[in-house]
């Protein structure tokens, strides 16, 4: 069966009627429109994701790294310099002090955290679950170039652009330190 | 030469129908949007009426009994009310609706994850009338809902969105929070899922 063939059902499937729902649905969904609406809060992103996907601390960790993403996307070497983004690495060493609080920030990111790069995202490689907070060595999360280097973000949070080769380094490193 | 004339005339008079149906939606929308941001509980009931039977159908087609399909629908507009200060582009609405509904379906996946979620025997569609003609093309349209139904999350949600649910790559990308190149590839991987596995019921 060829691609179009299968269009060409989906087409027909999407004219095939669901059974409706029971009429009582929209009259229960009315009954829950509030009296007032809450006013724009001015951060979007983060609410919806703070309301809807995941706790405040991975949100908020989530953001921080957005923004050293950013920094380095506009060219600094050490994202890091400035004192906001220096404390916020901080903030989030001191929460990662917890090991639970870290699990729970690294298992609920690492889909947040691909999709926040911006380019190829499926080839993304994350290591939230072994990597040590603040560990400068350790490979936190990388992913391909056009170029062929590799954007890396290491454990304490530091940008830099490795080679295959000094990526294949790095990670070795890491997983020695880890049998170790 | 006539002809051709004629058939540009009545596609320029089509686009520009079209234009105008889109146009007139997208003020209705803009309108729609403040009346509710004003508060106006009428307007958010009309809200209501267009989109919630498109969010229940959403639901079922992903896979979900028709009793958590209408609590999944009931949790999206709880969404929507708490959230629809912030949307400022009227015209991104149907998508942010959409991103709603899948964030909320994401999220009641990974609350159940390891318990079946998706019954096949549940989703009863309404298919039409078995007669000699249509008995290929029912059991061909029983299995595409099966496969469909049973594929990765990330492919069924493209899937859906755009073939069933009538987004374009563009919003439906948007509802999905991936990007349209993303979008793109998943549905190029959906159908592929899709031919391999027709195929071998074939």
């Amino acid at each position: 069966m060829d691609d179009e063939k299968v269009k060409k059902l989906l087409h027909k499937l999407r004219g095939v009627s669901i059974p409706p729902s029971r009429k009582e649905l929209a009259y229960k969904i009315k009954e829950n429109i509030p009296e007032a609406f809450p006013r724009h809060k001015g951060l979007d992103t983060i609410s919806i994701i703070i309301d809807l996907r995941i706790s405040r601390l991975a949100a908020a960790a989530v953001v921080v790294i957005t923004m050293l993403l950013f920094a380095s996307f506009l060219g600094r070497e050490n994202a890091t310099s400035d004192n906001i983004l220096e404390d916020s690495k901080m903030l989030i060493q001191y929460w990662f002090r917890d090991n639970k609080v870290k699990d729970n920030v690294f298992r609920d990111s690492s889909n947040l955290l691909r999709n926040l790069v911006p380019e190829n995202r499926e080839n993304v490689q994350y290591f939230g679950q072994i990597v040590e907070p603040g560990d400068s060595e350790a490979v936190l999360m990388y992913w391909k170039m056009d170029d062929g280097r590799y954007q890396v973000i290491f454990g304490d949070l530091q940008v830099g652009t490795l080679t295959a080769d000094e990526l294949l380094q790095a990670q070795s490193k890491m997983l020695n330190k880890r049998v170790d | 030469m006539m002809e051709q004339k004629a058939i540009s005339k009545h596609l320029l008079k089509r686009q520009k129908v079209i234009g105008e149906h889109v146009e007139k939606e997208l003020i209705s929308y803009e309108s729609l949007l403040t009346r509710i941001r004003n508060g106006n509980r009428a307007a958010a009931a009309e809200l209501v009426d267009i989109f919630y039977m498109q969010i229940y159908a959403y639901m079922r087609r992903l896979g979900y009994s028709s009793e958590v399909s209408e609590d999944l629908t009931q949790q999206t507009f709880l969404q929507i009310w708490q959230h629809i200060g912030q949307l400022r582009n009227s015209k991104a609405l149907n998508s942010w609706i959409y991103k709603v509904a899948s964030n909320v379906s994401r999220l009641y996946l990974r609350k159940h994850k390891g318990k079946q979620t998706v019954n096949i025997e549940d989703v009863v569609l309404g298919y039409e009338k078995d007669n000699e003609e249509n008995v290929v093309l029912n059991e061909q349209l029983r299995q595409l809902n099966k496969i469909l139904i049973q594929m990765p999350v990330k492919f069924k949600e493209v899937i859906i969105i755009h073939y069933l649910q009538g987004l374009n790559i563009s919003e439906g990308s948007r509802a999905l929070g991936i990007l349209e190149g993303t979008f793109k590839s998943r549905l190029n991987r959906g159908l592929k899922i899709l031919r391999k596995e027709l195929g071998s019921g074939e």
